[in-house]
C-alpha cells in the first residue's frame, strides 16, 4: 500500500481530538442511504461496512472502513450532499465525530489539511473503484471470492504472508460481499480450508501465497 | 514536433458564462496561463458591467496523482486563482474526486458560497443562473 493511514497520526485525525467517543453495537446503521449527511466520523475501534440494498434481505457490500478511517468525507465534499449508501457497524465500534461546519472551520486557510484530505479521499476512491471493478469484471465465483479476500486482507488485515482478519466472516457474509450465492461461498470456503489457504481457529487466517496459487473451482 | 494531448479552452459562452474546459493532463505552466487568460476575461466582463459567472468543465481531465509535488503546485495555483479572481459564482462539474478537490480548496479560500461542484453541466448551469 503506497499511502498508508493506519496508525499514522495526521492532521485529519487530530480534528477529532476533542470529540467524545460513542460506543456502537454491532449491526447498527450509522448513515442511511438518501439521508443528508450531518456528521463526519472517525473509527477508533471496529469496522463499518458500506452497502447498497439489491433485493429482499440482500445487500451488496461495497467497502469496509477500518480503524483510523474517516467517513463519509466524499459525500460531504462532493456535490452529492446525501449519502449514496448505507453505513453499518460490522463489529462493536467506537466512533468519534465532528460536524461538517467544524471541518469547514478547520480548513479555512489550511492548505496542508486540505492536501491531506484530498490525498486521503483520492486513496479511498481508488480502492473503492478497484473493488467495484473487480466485482463487475470477475465472472467466475472463485475469482470473485479471491478478489474479495485480497480486498479484505488489504483493508482489514495484518501485514505479511499470513493475514489475520478480525471480521465476523462466514459463507453468508462472504457471499453477500462477493456477489455469489451462499451455497457457492460455502463450497469454495470448504475447499480453501481443505487446501489450508484459510484456517479458522481464533479468527479468520489467510495464507496469501497459497491464495495466489490456488486454483480451486 | 509532438503535439500536446492536453487542451485548455477559455471562452465566453452565449449564456454569458466564462467557460473553462480542461482536458488531458495540463501542466502547471498551462494551468497558470489559463488563470491569466481567465483574469483578462473577468476584467472584460466587469468593464461591460456583466456578472462574472464561471462554468468549469473537468470531465475529461486525465489521471491525476494527488500526492505528487506537481499536484501541490497546481493546488497552490488554484488557491491563488480562487483568492485573486473576482467572480460572482463558479460552478465546476466532473468526476467525484475532482469535485472533492475543488470543494476542499473552496473551503480553504473561504469561497464556499461562491464555488459549487456538480455531477453534470445542466445542474451547474442552473445554479449559475439562479444562484
Amino acid at each position: 500500500v503506497a499511502f498508508e493511514w493506519i496508525n499514522s497520526v495526521n492532521e485529519l485525525t487530530k480534528l477529532f481530538e476533542n470529540s467524545k467517543p460513542i460506543e456502537i453495537p454491532k449491526g447498527k446503521i450509522i448513515v442511511f442511504e438518501g439521508h443528508e449527511v450531518n456528521k463526519i466520523y472517525l473509527i477508533k475501534e471496529g469496522y463499518v461496512k458500506v452497502y447498497t440494498v439489491v433485493g429482499a434481505n440482500t445487500q451488496r457490500i461495497l467497502f469496509i472502513y477500518r480503524p483510523n478511517d474517516v467517513f463519509p468525507l466524499t459525500t460531504i465534499l462532493s456535490g452529492h450532499k446525501v449519502a449514496r449508501f448505507y453505513y453499518e457497524t460490522m463489529t462493536p465500534t467506537t466512533l468519534l465525530h465532528i460536524t461538517p461546519r467544524q471541518l469547514e472551520h478547520k480548513l479555512l486557510n489550511n492548505l496542508p489539511l486540505a492536501e491531506e484530505i484530498i490525498g486521503y479521499t483520492s486513496y479511498l476512491d481508488r480502492q473503492f473503484l478497484e473493488r467495484v471493478n473487480n466485482m463487475v469484471s470477475n465472472k467466475e465465483a472463485f475469482s470473485k471470492l479471491r478478489s474479495l479476500l485480497f480486498f479484505l486482507c488489504n483493508r482489514t488485515g495484518t501485514n505479511g504472508n499470513f493475514v489475520r482478519l478480525d471480521l465476523p466472516l462466514n459463507s453468508s457474509v462472504l457471499a453477500s460481499m462477493s456477489g455469489i450465492t451462499t451455497k457457492e461461498a460455502f463450497r469454495l470456503l470448504k475447499l480453501l480450508k481443505t487446501e489450508k489457504v484459510i484456517t479458522q481457529n481464533d479468527g479468520f487466517n489467510i495464507d496469501i501465497r497459497k491464495l495466489l496459487k490456488s486454483k480451486v473451482a | 514536433m509532438n503535439q500536446s494531448q492536453n487542451t485548455i479552452q477559455i471562452f465566453l459562452s452565449p449564456s454569458g458564462f466564462i467557460e473553462l474546459h480542461y482536458e488531458g493532463a495540463p501542466t502547471n505552466k498551462e494551468i497558470a496561463e489559463s488563470f491569466k487568460k481567465l483574469s483578462q476575461l473577468t476584467k472584460k466582463q466587469s468593464k461591460d458591467n456583466k456578472p462574472i459567472l464561471l462554468l468549469v468543465d473537468v470531465r475529461n481531465v486525465g489521471k491525476y496523482d494527488f500526492l505528487s509535488h506537481e499536484s501541490k503546485e497546481t493546488k497552490l495555483a488554484a488557491v491563488k486563482a480562487m483568492k485573486e479572481t473576482r467572480f460572482e459564482r463558479a460552478a465546476i462539474f466532473g468526476p467525484t474526486h475532482l469535485q472533492v478537490l475543488v470543494a476542499t480548496l473552496a473551503l480553504v479560500t473561504n469561497k464556499r458560497d461562491k464555488v459549487r461542484v456538480f455531477d453534470n453541466r445542466i445542474l451547474a448551469s442552473r445554479w449559475l443562473l439562479n444562484g
